[in-house]
């Protein structure tokens, strides 16, 4: 359990914060909307993550489904970052 | 559903809830009882002082009182909370010049009246020590613990939903009466669980972001600030208010005026001011309020009062999202948006989810009972670590209330020795853990004796304040009884609660020895 435990808390916790950062780019409202909002579904997507990793073979699968998730929202984070 | 995704989710969920278990108790009791911990407060200090009737004192008298005599270090900071229904003195907090190490600030009750000190905050320590406990355990880094520890119980409740969905309306009013204890237990479990959901994950969703807001804040500050940390709080709606000290002597401020002009816009008295570079031309008073019968609006406003121009204005008419989107949150969170009443549902459901949390424990303990490959020492320690962290938790709260009437107001420190009180029971039922092997009727004890403890500090009420709370009564301060009767019947429930099971547990063991005696006559 505790290698699932591992990819779920900081896996999880990447994933919220990129995916976060994606929807800060994509949101057309104010910037302490954006915040709000982010602030307000990032733990939802943080434990949704959770429950992937926990729901996963292994710590490795659970690994494997986090990375697959933040490689494609990372390669937006720096298409907006860049772009 | 897969039925090998719901079995790997429920072995997560059972598995982090036991480790979970002690810390969430602790936080959702701590929290259940700091939701009164304004009326606590009262009913710890109140009886030793009067209330001082007449004319208040003005704001700008309030201030000058509030560092006369004292080394107050102007080029800093002087606060002050507005006395309130609870509280009925100003809460001085004044920076002062201290050597290095020493505090840096004296904080004190002001009669609003007279003006005269009336006794230190920190005096009085009980509320404030529930109420962190909730908060950060009192420990260093606490806070993030919690936070941690809260989002694994939203995990949890999350879980929750997937094990249980399918079965969530068929068995909402399902309660086996059966003498099948995991049968009861786990209706027990799920039913709690369900009901108080909404109420859940209001909690586990408004905690995480008080406790781990932290993790977004950088990341936020580091990839879309470039670093530029003010620029967020800026956006975020958090403006420093650094005036630059002129060295040079104010002339007249318009501090009542701007104060009573403050008052008249918002209807409402501001709860907090805050002085800054106080006596000198750069002075800037800043000041918090509720807008009266508003849900969750709060206003913020700085003046410059070297010609009472604003600094900043925040308020309905100059909105940030963000800023008004966690009043709303902490209305929810603390249940302050409505009346007595709203706060009673809380600490009921507050209440509700310890019981979730024990019934969650011993459904693990008795399944893990039964199976054959299961070791006897982890099954002992968490039965004792669930006994510590619940039975334990509610009698060294009731040691603390006992301590914060019983240590006399003259003691030195008497906050620390409140706070050992807590510290000591505990420890005392940690090791009386080992010299107990029937567990239930440990729990019976401890219970009953948080029972009797509490209705001792209510005994000691009367014998120490005499009729003083029927009094206070009349003059319209109704928390001194009204906490007394929350005391009075969380004793009695305690004591209850503790007489049930132990007659249970009798009644279990007769029925015991009666079937060993048929069983020897039968020989």
């Amino acid at each position: 359990m505790w290698p699932k435990t591992i990819a779920a808390l900081v896996g999880g916790c990447l994933i919220s914060i990129s995916l976060m950062l994606n929807l800060n780019y994509l949101l057309p409202v104010a910037v302490d909307t954006r915040l709000f909002i982010g602030l307000l579904v990032s733990f939802p997507i943080w434990t949704a993550a959770m429950v992937w990793c926990y729901g996963s073979n292994s710590g490795m699968h659970a690994w494997k489904r986090c990375l697959s998730l933040l490689l494609v929202s990372c390669g937006i984070n720096a298409f907006f970052i860049m772009g | 559903m897969d039925k090998q995704f719901l079995k790997r989710i429920t072995d997560a969920h059972s598995w982090l809830g036991l480790i979970i278990s002690g810390l969430l108790f602790i936080i959702f009791f701590a929290g259940s009882i700091a939701l009164f911990r304004d009326e606590i407060n009262q009913w710890s200090f109140q009886p030793h002082y009067e209330v001082a009737q007449g004319e208040k004192l003005a704001l700008s008298e309030v201030m000058e009182k509030a560092i006369s005599g004292r080394k107050f270090d102007a080029k800093e900071h002087l606060t002050i909370i507005t006395p309130s229904e609870n509280l009925p003195y100003y809460t001085i907090y004044a920076d002062v010049e201290h050597e290095e190490g020493d505090k840096d600030y004296v904080s004190f009750f002001m009669d609003p009246v007279s003006g005269k000190e009336v006794a230190t905050p920190d005096d009085y320590f009980l509320a404030t020590f529930i109420y962190a406990l909730h908060v950060n355990l009192n420990i260093p880094y606490g806070k993030y613990i919690i936070g941690f520890v809260t989002l694994f119980f939203f995990f949890a409740l999350i879980s929750g939903i997937f094990i249980h969905a399918r079965k969530v309306f068929s068995n909402f009013f399902k309660y086996r009466a059966e003498k099948n204890a995991r049968s009861q237990l786990l209706d027990m479990h799920n039913i709690v669980g369900v009901m108080s959901l909404p109420f859940t994950i209001m909690y586990a969703i408004s905690g995480l972001i008080f406790n781990l807001v932290i993790i977004y804040q950088i990341a936020f500050a580091v990839v879309l600030y470039q670093g530029d940390q003010q620029a967020l709080l800026d956006d975020a709606g958090y403006q420093a208010i650094e005036p630059q000290w002129l060295d040079k002597s104010w002339e007249n401020p318009n501090i009542d005026q701007i104060y009573k002009a403050t008052t008249d816009k918002y209807n409402t008295e501001a709860k907090m001011i805050r002085m800054y570079n106080y006596g000198d031309e750069s002075a800037v008073m800043h000041m918090f309020g509720q807008v009266k019968d508003d849900f969750a609006q709060e206003y913020e406003i700085a003046y410059n009062l070297v010609d009472d121009s604003p600094l900043l204005i925040k308020d309905s008419a100059n909105p940030n999202t963000l800023v008004q989107g966690l009043h709303v949150i902490s209305r929810l969170h603390f249940g302050n948006y409505a009346g007595f009443d709203l706060r009673i549902i809380y600490f009921i459901l507050g209440i509700g989810v310890c019981g979730l949390i024990i019934t969650g424990n011993m459904l693990w303990l008795e399944k893990r009972a039964r199976q054959r490959n299961q070791s006897g020492k982890t099954l002992k320690f968490v039965t004792n670590f669930t006994l510590l962290s619940t039975g334990g938790v509610v009698l060294a709260t009731s040691f603390a209330f006992l301590a914060e009437r019983l240590l006399p107001i003259t003691f030195p420190q008497r906050e620390d020795y409140m706070v050992y009180s807590f510290i000591v029971s505990l420890a005392i039922v940690a090791i009386s853990l080992f010299f107990n092997h029937n567990k239930k009727l440990f729990l019976s004890l401890l219970l009953r004796s948080s029972g009797v403890i509490l209705f001792l500090v209510l005994v000691l009420d009367w014998v120490m304040f005499g009729s003083k709370g029927l009094i206070f009564w009349q003059q319209g301060i109704k928390n001194i009884i009204g906490t007394e009767i929350g005391i009075l019947l969380m004793a009695a429930l305690f004591y209850y609660c503790g007489y049930k099971l132990k007659s249970n547990q009798l009644s279990v063991a007769a029925n015991d020895r009666d079937d060993e005696l048929l069983a020897v006559r039968a020989i």
